[in-house]
């Protein structure tokens, strides 16, 4: 309270409103502490995840190396070869073997040219004979699908044994048991066939049933599809594709392929991804999990790691703000796609990345947040016998976090919008009922006391049960006391008069009963003088009552229509003859003033103007009396010369017992209240009056407006 | 044979000083102070005239319940009410109440005794009815008869009480003359504001009118007073 008051010392004032808003201005401060909190909380999650990822990469490594069969199989790929590996994608088994590749999703193939040829007898030439190839692997199958493009293609002869006088595909394996085997796939005609195993010198052994084989003519060539059960083929692998286009020497033109077939040290590592690995890694959940070799090649891969979900369409992976935005993750990975397929290291990956695998490499684990800040790394190297033989990489997303303190973010911004909106709303409702309600008391209160002081009415008593209605209530009760007493006074004059009349006639039938006896001279002029002095008294007494007795007598039902100039006329001519000493002076400009309203009240009003005009007056001066409309106004003018009015009391001369007489006069009595009288009669007619000092001369004007007939409207009737 | 008047009155200096007064006028005087003890007398025998206070000591009403209880046993028992009351209604009432007069207690002795003479004047000429001729003034349809204090208007009687009465008879003794207040004021014996006389005049127009919707020959002239036109 006392820092308010002081505000206002200050010169400030803050409205009632402007109070009320001041709490509801520290709440708006509210979201600023909760998103200090919520980045803080979001802060704390980040980190928790990390270290998850962080412990997650750990205990993968460990797991694997924990897995004796697993951890040699990766020692193994670390021993370094000539020939390029061939890596196999892992596909599934759901496909129709038909040498077409178009189930064949997310597969790239890999081209053979000038580079792949192993065996030339001719000069080569690109538009006689190339190919392109895809390797897939899935549990139990390896995959081969080969486009050739071949000026001529050559069957097999019905009746020749041989299945190498003629185009074809010959393919090596090291089998599971470390034996040498070689296989070869011909066709009479373009369609299904068999595998034939053939010896180290080309003579086919064996029909190979296992060996399933789809030979496809096609306009530039032939395609040709091969299913192989793994159970034939072990570590090592090679394919290549002899071309004959003599229908009648049948000698082999190229031999183009991944490498020599003919001896088990010239095949190439066959690269699968390590399905035991594969299974290891796909323990844990929400995270992608790559295996890397020591050579930076990626042994195996989690079904969810972002090279995995590359080939599936949106609809299978649907996007939920858990499974992230996994677009973003793909395109921040999309080089590692093609490094992975095309057999090569693991430069191509986001830098963080191929930085983490190499100091994994070299024995370091280590961890980072990717480049576009969506994910959280995490590496770890694989040991086997005291050497690092690979590494294991984790990555999570931090995308489905982010996400979700964004949207919590997001909802809380809402939800305090909607709360500051609604709060406010609320405020100003709240705001504008209680000032309107204290409005409504002000006014009311206004209201109650007129500008003369009195108390008109009583105060409807509010029935709220709080403060403010106590404040009502009090102000309700205040004002009756106050209405009461005010009443109490106005009769006062009233009750005064008639008390006193009684005392009065005790006195005067007293004179009485002594003047009817017989006195002497001397004692007679007392006696008058008793007489003249109760007479005194009862004027008065009749003064005081008459301001109350008028107020009973305004009845309406004596307004009738008049013309104010024949009221005007008859009454100042009556002056003449009541004043003699007095002289008037009339001045009425209108042909007629016709207004409504009750005669005899206008004349006694008029009666009171002139006995105050006559009574300060100087002597040998005329009282002007003028009657004009203005603005269907009748305007009477009563006009003096004498002594103006006092400057304090111009306002409150109208008041009941109020006069500006400042010696008793023995000659009349007064109490003040003509005036009053003359504003009582005056607003019964809907009219005001207005005293005021002459402009042109000493002397006192005084000014009574009442609404012509037509107007007289606002007569309260 | 001289009157008795009684006089009802609480206030015991006035009752006395107005019993003195009548008593020197040659009236019997019996007064009292209450209600009850009037009655008490008045139930055996009656006065020839009243005068009564409206307020009788702790009945704020008394006079009024008297007045009827008069009335009640004598239709012609003249009746004053004298009260310190003035307010028209108070002397409407008074007068409904069937009161022959209203007077204010301000009133000067002489007046009243003018008043109570005028009554029993008024009770003397309506004893004799043919006495009366000579005095009454005739104006068109009005007829007014000072002797009994009674005024007709085309053939039927205005009841006017004897404020009244002095009144219309100060106005028609010189028609056409304007009477102001104070003239009608000394005329009707009483002293009372302009707003009484006002008051008065209108009763009296509404008296006539109730007999003849179209009378209009009360003239007010503004700022003087009123005057009696055919």
């Amino acid at each position: 309270m006392r820092a308010l008051r002081r505000l206002f010392r200050w010169g400030i004032n803050p409205g009632i409103r402007l109070q009320l808003l001041l709490p509801f201005a520290l709440l708006m401060t509210l979201p600023f502490f909760a998103d200090f909190w919520l980045n803080n909380w979001s802060f704390m999650m980040l980190e928790g995840q990390r270290h998850e990822v962080i412990s997650d990469a750990k205990y993968m490594a460990r797991s694997l190396e924990a897995s004796e069969s697993l951890i040699k199989k990766i020692a193994l790929r670390s021993v370094e070869q000539d020939k390029p590996d061939l890596l196999a994608d892992l596909v599934d088994d759901r496909r129709a073997l038909d040498g077409r590749d178009d189930d064949w999703f997310g597969v790239q193939g890999q081209s053979l040219g000038v580079d792949d040829l192993v065996e030339i007898n001719r000069t080569y030439r690109q538009d006689s004979f190339s190919a392109e190839y895809k390797l897939g692997t899935s549990e139990n199958f390896l995959y081969l699908f080969v486009k050739v493009l071949d000026d001529v293609v050559i069957y097999r002869e019905i009746n020749n044994p041989s299945v190498h006088r003629n185009d074809n595909l010959q393919i090596a394996v090291v089998n599971p048991d470390g034996e040498y085997r070689r296989y070869t796939i011909a066709a009479f005609q373009p369609t299904s066939t068999k595998a034939h195993q053939v010896s180290s010198s080309g003579r086919s052994l064996r029909q190979e049933e296992l060996i399933e084989a789809v030979w496809l003519g096609t306009e530039s060539g032939y395609n040709l599809e091969l299913k192989i059960p793994l159970s034939l083929v072990g570590e090592k692998f090679s394919f290549v594709l002899a071309d004959i286009d003599d229908q009648k020497d049948r000698d082999i033109h190229y031999l183009m392929g991944s490498s020599s077939v003919d001896s088990a040290a010239q095949l190439v590592n066959l690269i699968r991804p390590s399905l035991g690995a594969q299974k290891m890694l796909a323990s844990l959940e929400n995270a992608s999990i790559r295996l890397f070799d020591a050579k930076k090649r990626i042994v195996s891969l989690s079904p969810n790691s972002p090279e995995n979900l590359l080939g599936k369409s949106d609809h299978e992976y649907p996007i939920s703000w858990e499974s992230g935005l996994l677009s973003f993750i793909s395109s921040d990975t999309q080089p590692a796609q093609d490094a992975y397929v095309r057999g090569s290291a693991v430069e191509a990956f986001a830098a963080p990345t191929s930085m983490l695998v190499e100091a994994a490499l070299r024995g370091e684990s280590g961890s980072n947040v990717t480049k576009r800040g969506y994910a959280f790394i995490a590496a770890e190297p694989v040991l086997f016998k005291g050497e690092v033989v690979g590494a294991v990489v984790v990555q999570k997303s931090e995308r489905a976090l982010l996400g979700y303190i964004e949207r919590v973010r997001r909802e809380m911004l809402v939800q305090f919008v909607l709360l500051l909106v609604l709060g406010f709303i609320f405020w100003r409702v709240m705001i504008w009922l209680q000032t309107s309600r204290l409005k409504m008391l002000k006014n009311q209160l206004e209201q109650a006391i007129d500008t003369r002081g009195r108390v008109n009415d009583k105060l409807p008593a509010f029935d709220m049960p709080d403060e403010l209605g106590d404040l009502a209530r009090s102000f309700s009760t205040m004002v009756e006391k106050l209405h009461q007493y005010n009443q109490y006074l106005e009769s006062m004059a009233s009750r005064l008069a008639h008390e006193l009349r009684t005392p009065v006639s005790i006195v005067r039938s007293s004179l009485d009963n002594i003047a009817t006896d017989q006195l002497d001279d001397e004692n007679a002029v007392y006696v008058k003088r008793a007489h003249d002095g109760l007479e005194r008294l009862s004027l008065i007494l009749n003064n005081m009552s008459e301001a109350t007795r008028l107020e009973h007598s305004l009845d309406k039902d004596d307004i009738e229509s008049f013309d104010l100039i024949e009221l005007v006329r008859g009454c100042v001519e009556g002056y003449s003859q009541a004043f003699p000493t007095a002289r008037f002076d009339l001045s009425i400009e209108e042909s007629a003033v016709p207004v409504t309203g009750i005669p005899d009240l206008i004349a006694q009003l008029f009666d009171k103007l002139i006995s105050n005009a006559v009574e300060f007056s100087l002597p040998d001066t005329a009282i002007k009396v003028r009657l004009t409309i203005e603005d269907e106004v009748a305007v009477l003018r009563v006009m003096n010369q004498g002594p103006g009015l006092p400057e304090n009391m111009r306002e409150n001369l109208f008041d009941s017992m109020v006069s500006v007489r400042g010696r008793y006069d023995g000659s009349s009595s007064h109490l003040g209240l003509g005036l009053y009288i003359a504003k009582v009669i005056t607003e019964f007619h809907g009219g005001d009056i207005k005293l005021s000092n002459r402009e042109d001369s000493h002397g006192v004007v005084a000014t009574v407006r009442i609404p012509l007939m037509r107007l007289s409207s606002k007569l309260r009737l | 044979m001289s009157y008795r008047v009684a006089i009802v009155e609480d206030d015991e200096m006035l009752r006395e000083n107005y019993s003195d007064l009548f008593s020197k006028q040659g009236y019997q005087v019996s007064s009292f102070k209450d209600r009850p003890g009037a009655q008490q007398v008045f139930s055996s025998q009656l006065p020839d005239l009243v005068i009564v206070d409206i307020g009788l000591g702790d009945e704020v009403d008394g006079g009024y319940s008297l007045c009827q209880w008069l009335r009640q046993k004598s239709r012609t028992l003249p009746i004053i009410f004298l009260s310190a009351r003035d307010s028209d209604l108070d002397i409407v009432s008074g007068l409904r109440m069937g009161a022959d007069d209203y007077v204010t207690k301000d009133m000067s002795l002489p007046h009243l005794v003018a008043r109570v003479s005028a009554l029993f004047r008024r009770v003397e000429v309506m004893a004799e009815p043919d006495a009366s001729q000579k005095k009454a003034i005739e104006l068109g349809k009005l007829r007014v008869d000072e002797l009994r204090f009674s005024c007709h208007w085309d053939g039927q009687i205005v009841e006017l009480t004897l404020t009244e009465f002095w009144m219309v008879y100060s106005l028609t003794k010189h028609p056409g003359h304007v009477k102001n207040r104070q003239q009608l004021m000394d005329e009707s014996h009483i002293v009372v504001d302009d707003a009484t006389i006002t008051s008065h005049i209108k009763r009296i127009r509404k008296k006539f009118q109730k007999l003849d919707s179209r009378f209009d020959c009360i003239d007010t002239v503004y700022g003087m007073g009123y005057r009696w036109s055919d």
